[in-house]
């Protein structure tokens, strides 16, 4: 069959999965099946330090994600990174033409980095 | 090779499904990452082993990511009205796709029979063991023949992170208090030099939305989380107070005459 | 498998972006199902590059999906803008260019 040996050369990482999935469905069932069972409305309420846990207010749900622009930024520089690994794999091959390549390129990129560090977009509290 | 075909193109068409038909967006996002995983093993099942990580990386481990935290601050609750805004559009669309993918596999049928592509596919063995690896068959194109393409990607890159900064970046007009600042602003005031007032303790209540009593008897509001006090939650003491006080001074006559005097 | 299988599993998945795209009106969603379009898109790439034998389909596939994080960052950055000017994710709402 064609790529039977690819396949098999990746069954690690299904058993890894398997195994993963396994541990997830056996807490979960385990624990609904070993803990203690004894509900009342307090105890599902929300701990709000002694106050009456108050509903969501309107539109609610949202959540200040303060690095999301951090998290923007770590995506340019992860296709850097995703271009780095071929390079890296064959730079021997490669010789000085892509040592020169990559330089550029890398230098190109770090004009985007120098911008996005001066105009403070890596800094917390802004 | 077929069972691994059949599984996962299963899986990806499920999470395609979910995504376009679940209310909630968050949903939608964990359909499709479950569509972008079942995609890589099908790249690598094709021999483009390279590609499978890069998805998983980029992709289900970057893109998904930030469409999650976009969720979060945009709320995660956020969900579709079902009120049509054009008669007829959801009748329509669905035709127009269904129009659309008769067409695309009519054509896929066609080509596979009159260029008999479906007998055997090249394959990539050759391709791949070349240059020793589907990475290094990649990395010769890519900074061989591709070369001028790999270089404009990085000014895209720079465009990319440029629109990101115009766009979501905020700048600061005034610079923020610091430690030492906001410490000096505490002291300069008399009235909150020794800190703000702990909410009140009482025989019935004293959990932090109960706000305490200067000497005096009035209530002190600064006493309470501002949190608390903006979303009306807290708890109202006076008619508690008028009621102690009443009785207070109806068990001592000499206090209850000051008082009035 | 025959490519052709492949190929299919593809126009399938690219017709329900496309259903994505003209259904809903999350911008986050539609955004979604574009996503899931140009996935579409790849996986036709990569399976082109194995019937045919060479890996020029796969360095297209790696590039549109660098184009596409790329794209993601800046769509993404207009959604939270639209967001903050207009308290909403609906496109309905964003039915004028200025903002």
């Amino acid at each position: 069959m064609r790529g039977a040996p690819a396949v098999s050369a990746y069954l690690p990482i299904l058993v890894l999965g398997l195994v993963s999935f396994g541990f997830a469905v056996f807490s979960v069932v385990a624990g609904a099946l070993t803990g203690p069972k004894r509900y009342n409305r307090a105890r599902l309420a929300a701990y709000e330090c002694g106050i009456e846990p108050t509903p969501q207010p309107a539109g609610g749900g949202r959540f200040p994600v303060k690095y999301y622009l951090t998290a923007m930024l770590f995506i340019v520089f992860d296709i850097e990174i995703v271009f780095l690994y071929p390079w890296a794999v064959t730079f021997d091959r490669l010789a000085l033409f892509g040592l020169i390549e990559m330089v550029l390129f890398i230098a190109t990129v770090l004009v985007a980095y120098a911008y996005v560090w001066r105009r403070g977009g890596l800094e917390w509290d802004n | 090779m077929i069972a691994v075909f059949w599984v996962c193109a299963v899986l990806s068409v499920a999470g395609g499904f979910g995504m376009v038909f679940s209310r909630k967006a968050v949903h939608s996002a964990l359909w499709l990452a479950l569509t972008m995983i079942n995609l890589a093993v099908l790249y690598v099942s094709q021999q483009a082993e390279f590609l499978g990580i890069v998805q998983v990386v980029v992709y289900t481990g970057a893109v998904m990511m930030l469409f999650l935290f976009v969720l979060m601050i945009v709320g995660v609750d956020s969900s579709d009205s079902l009120v049509e805004t054009i008669r007829g559009h959801r009748l329509a669309s669905v035709a127009a796709v269904l129009a659309l993918l008769v067409l695309v596999l009519t054509m896929i049928n066609q080509a596979t029979q009159s260029l008999a592509l479906n007998i055997v596919p090249t394959g990539l063995e050759g391709a791949n063991a070349d240059e020793g690896g589907n990475v290094q068959g990649i990395a010769k194109l890519l900074f061989g023949r591709y070369v001028f393409a790999f270089e404009v990607t990085s000014a895209l890159l720079i465009t990319a992170a440029l629109g990101a900064m115009v766009l979501a970046h905020r700048d600061r007009l005034t610079r923020v208090p610091g430690q030492e600042e906001l410490s000096r602003e505490r002291l300069a005031d008399p009235a909150t030099a020794a800190g703000l007032p702990a909410p009140g303790v009482y025989a019935r209540h004293n959990a932090v939305d109960t706000p305490a009593l200067l000497p005096d008897g009035s209530i002190a509001e600064n006493s309470l989380p501002g949190a608390l006090v903006l979303r009306g939650t807290t708890h109202d003491v006076r008619e508690e107070v008028a009621v102690t006080r009443a009785a207070e001074l109806a068990s001592d006559p000499k206090q209850a005459q000051e008082e009035q005097s | 498998m025959s490519p052709a299988a492949y190929l299919a599993l593809a126009a399938v998945l690219f017709s329900l972006g496309c259903t994505g795209v003209l259904l809903r009106r999350n911008a986050i969603v539609m955004f979604m199902s574009v996503e899931l379009m140009l996935n579409a898109a790849n996986l036709a790439l990569v399976t082109a590059s194995r019937m045919h034998g060479n890996l020029d389909g796969q360095v297209f596939a790696f590039f549109s999906m660098t184009v596409a994080a790329a794209e993601v960052v800046v769509g993404l950055a207009i959604i939270v803008q639209i967001f903050r000017s207009r308290r909403s994710a609906s496109i309905d709402d964003a039915s004028l260019l200025k903002l």
